[in-house]
């Protein structure tokens, strides 16, 4: 019997907000049938309209978050470690924790957290990104809690909002993270009691098709005894 | 102008390729290479003539030449690693389209349990204890005592990776002891010819997909993950895109998958192959994106280590075939000795001795990219040119590896030719080769 279709709470990071802006929004992408989550060309984040967006995002029967092109006129990128694919139109691709969608200069981070307990509008969660000293201690302080660089549906226990990898242009992989606004992270309890962090915590529980595996190595076969992959 | 009488700062061999958008600049002594902008290219020659200072160059071309190791020594060569592999036999359970052994019946007269004990002695005392095994076949646990030479090699405290097909492992007594010798650390890789039964079985001639699938199943019960390697060709990529989830949920998440991919020899024709690079990343990022995986793109680098050779051409590699015949390459028919007739230790003395790294081959000889290319795969080589130390060659060929040098990626420099040929093609670089 297959598993039941659930929705599938993610946060979607917004690469272009300004330091001072609050780049996170909450989001909940519903099975494929149902109306809901969506991007327009111009870079937002729409929620139940009628007509459909640039792009949708969804969970597809096997529970894989999937987003699609409705447009033919919006082009849109969607990269994950260095590889990238120009979505076909009207066919569906799968996004992974931490895949980047591009569109019309907007760049989107997928966070994604697991299934939803409760299907919500997206919400700007009152969080900003910080490149600072601080942004040390406050990585220091999620990874202590185990959820930085993975999708937090590995175990069971609950998950919190991941810090955010942000890729910054041409250069080296810059760690952002989270901390409250106007406030430093001086600890996970801080960070955690922020009312958009409080809810995304408690809200979300493992799913094992979104569980992260190694990536698939690529070599010549057979190899030779010493390992020798080509990528 | 006059000479500056400076201080050389690149190596005295450095010099300049025309590449596009500017220069290569390589260093055959260093094994160093660094792209040079256009507007760069003159200062550059003035440095390497001495009649610039390092400091008078731009700053971003400094810090270029700094981060490809310009200022600093030769690089090295990665430490060597000796390996033997050990065809157990020729005999297969299967008979696969593109099997590159041409495995299927056994030889007359196949190496025994002994030989092989004493060979794999030989090779510790004489390569060293660090030297590496592999065991495949045909299929290797065919032969009964598989195990026992398996364990034998753990036991000495060497690696050891076994190549199989996973089907003999369906019977209960050998998985557990198979799978005893993963819970010991060996690595067992089984193949898969495709993500579908029907791919899979269809190429090889036998049901195989199922079966293996138990294997790899019942062998995670028993506390031993397998590797899966799975064969990767132009006519599978819609299959991996839409079968790959559904295998994966068929097998424990810990297993890890990997991508075979194929290479003219035994019954491989080219009919299973990728013909560029370009058409394999394109393959990859279809099956990462639909299928929802991660593969890594192949690092930009502005450093890499000296390559005089393959390690089959410089001897670290023995292949000891079915028959007890001894080969420096497993993808070649030369032949260096025999296991029956010849001492395993003066073989590997012989083979060893007999490096041929690409200074000493006639074509590579001059060239500056020899410290880097190493003069191509050997195998390669023959099936090419009908002469192992006769790379198929040319100005087009140096040219694409200083265009790719250029935008570091010294990946290329062990791209099958068939593959720089159509990168020679897509940058518009002629005359290149008809293969």
């Amino acid at each position: 019997m297959s598993e039941p279709v659930e929705p599938i709470e993610l946060c979607l990071e917004s690469l272009d907000a300004v330091e001072d802006e609050q780049p996170y929004v909450r989001c909940v992408a519903l099975s494929g049938a149902e109306l809901g989550l969506g991007l327009t060309a111009s870079g937002e984040i729409v929620w139940k309209q009628n007509d459909a967006p640039s792009a949708s995002i969804w969970v597809s029967a096997d529970n894989q978050l999937m987003v699609v092109r409705n447009e033919e006129s919006t082009a849109i990128r969607l990269v994950r470690a260095e590889r990238f694919l120009d979505l076909p139109l009207a066919k569906p691709v799968v996004v992974l924790h931490e895949d980047l969608l591009e569109m019309h200069g907007h760049s989107f981070r997928l966070h994604i957290h697991g299934v939803a307990a409760s299907v919500e509008p997206p919400t700007r969660l009152a969080l900003r990104r910080v490149h600072s000293m601080i942004a040390g201690a406050a990585l220091a302080a999620v990874s202590m809690a185990g959820c930085v660089n993975g999708p937090p549906d590995t175990s069971s226990a609950p998950s919190t909002l991941t810090a955010a990898v942000t890729n910054t242009s041409g250069g080296s992989p810059s760690i952002a993270t989270l901390v409250a606004s106007g406030g430093a992270a001086s600890s996970m309890t801080e960070v955690s009691t922020q009312g958009g962090l409080t809810a995304v915590t408690s809200s979300t529980r493992k799913i094992s098709t979104r569980a992260p595996v190694k990536p698939i190595e690529v070599r010549h076969h057979p190899p030779k005894p010493n390992p020798n992959p080509i990528l | 102008m006059q000479a500056a009488n400076l201080a050389p700062v690149l190596p005295r061999d450095a010099t300049v390729h025309p590449v596009a958008g500017g220069a290569l600049l390589v260093s055959r002594d260093y094994a160093l290479f660094c792209r040079v902008p256009t507007e760069q290219v003159v200062e550059i020659r003035k440095l390497i003539d001495g009649l610039l200072p390092f400091e008078g160059l731009a700053e971003p071309m400094q810090n270029a030449l700094r981060e490809h190791g310009f200022t600093g020594g030769p690089r090295a060569a990665a430490p060597a690693s000796h390996s033997v592999q050990l065809q157990l036999t020729n005999d297969c359970n299967l008979h696969c389209a593109y099997c590159c052994t041409d495995s299927g019946a056994p030889r007359p007269n196949e190496v025994t349990l002994a030989e092989l004990k004493r060979a794999v002695a030989d090779a510790r005392a004489t390569l060293g204890p660090s030297t590496h095994f592999g065991m495949l076949g045909g299929e290797p646990f065919l032969v009964p005592w598989a195990p026992e030479l398996a364990a034998s090699i753990l036991e000495q405290g060497s690696t050891l990776t076994i190549f199989s097909n996973g089907v003999p492992l369906t019977d209960p007594t050998l998985c557990e002891r198979v799978a005893s010798l993963v819970r010991s650390g060996a690595e067992l890789r089984i193949s898969l010819a495709g993500v579908t039964a029907a791919l899979c079985d269809g190429l090889s001639g036998a049901v195989r997909f199922e079966r293996a699938l138990l294997a790899i199943n019942s062998l995670a019960a028993a506390g031993a993950i397998a590797k899966v390697d799975i064969m990767v060709m132009p006519q599978h990529i819609d299959a991996l895109a839409e079968h790959l989830p559904k295998l994966r949920k068929r097998l424990p998440r810990e297993v890890p998958f990997s991508f075979g991919i194929l290479y003219r020899g035994g019954r491989e024709r080219g009919e299973h192959l990728f013909h560029s690079r370009r058409e394999l990343e394109a393959a990859l990022d279809r099956i990462v994106f639909e299928a929802g995986e991660t593969i890594r793109v192949h690092p930009k680098k502005p450093l890499t280590n000296r390559r005089e050779g393959c390690s089959c051409a410089l001897g670290h590699h023995l292949h000891i075939r079915s028959d007890g015949r001894l080969y420096s390459c497993f993808k070649m028919d030369e032949a260096v000795g025999d296991l029956r007739r010849d001492d395993f230790a003066e073989v590997a003395k012989v083979a060893a001795s007999r490096a041929r790294p690409a200074s000493s081959l006639s074509v590579c000889a001059e060239c500056d990219l020899n410290t880097l290319c190493g003069g191509g795969c050997r195998s390669e080589n023959h099936l090419q040119t009908g002469n192992a130390d006769r790379p198929l060659c040319g100005e087009w060929r140096k040219q694409v590896c200083y265009e790719l040098l250029a935008e570091d990626m010294p990946g290329v420099l062990e791209w099958p030719v068939e593959h720089l040929i159509a990168e020679a093609k897509f940058r518009g670089i002629e005359p290149i080769p008809i293969l």
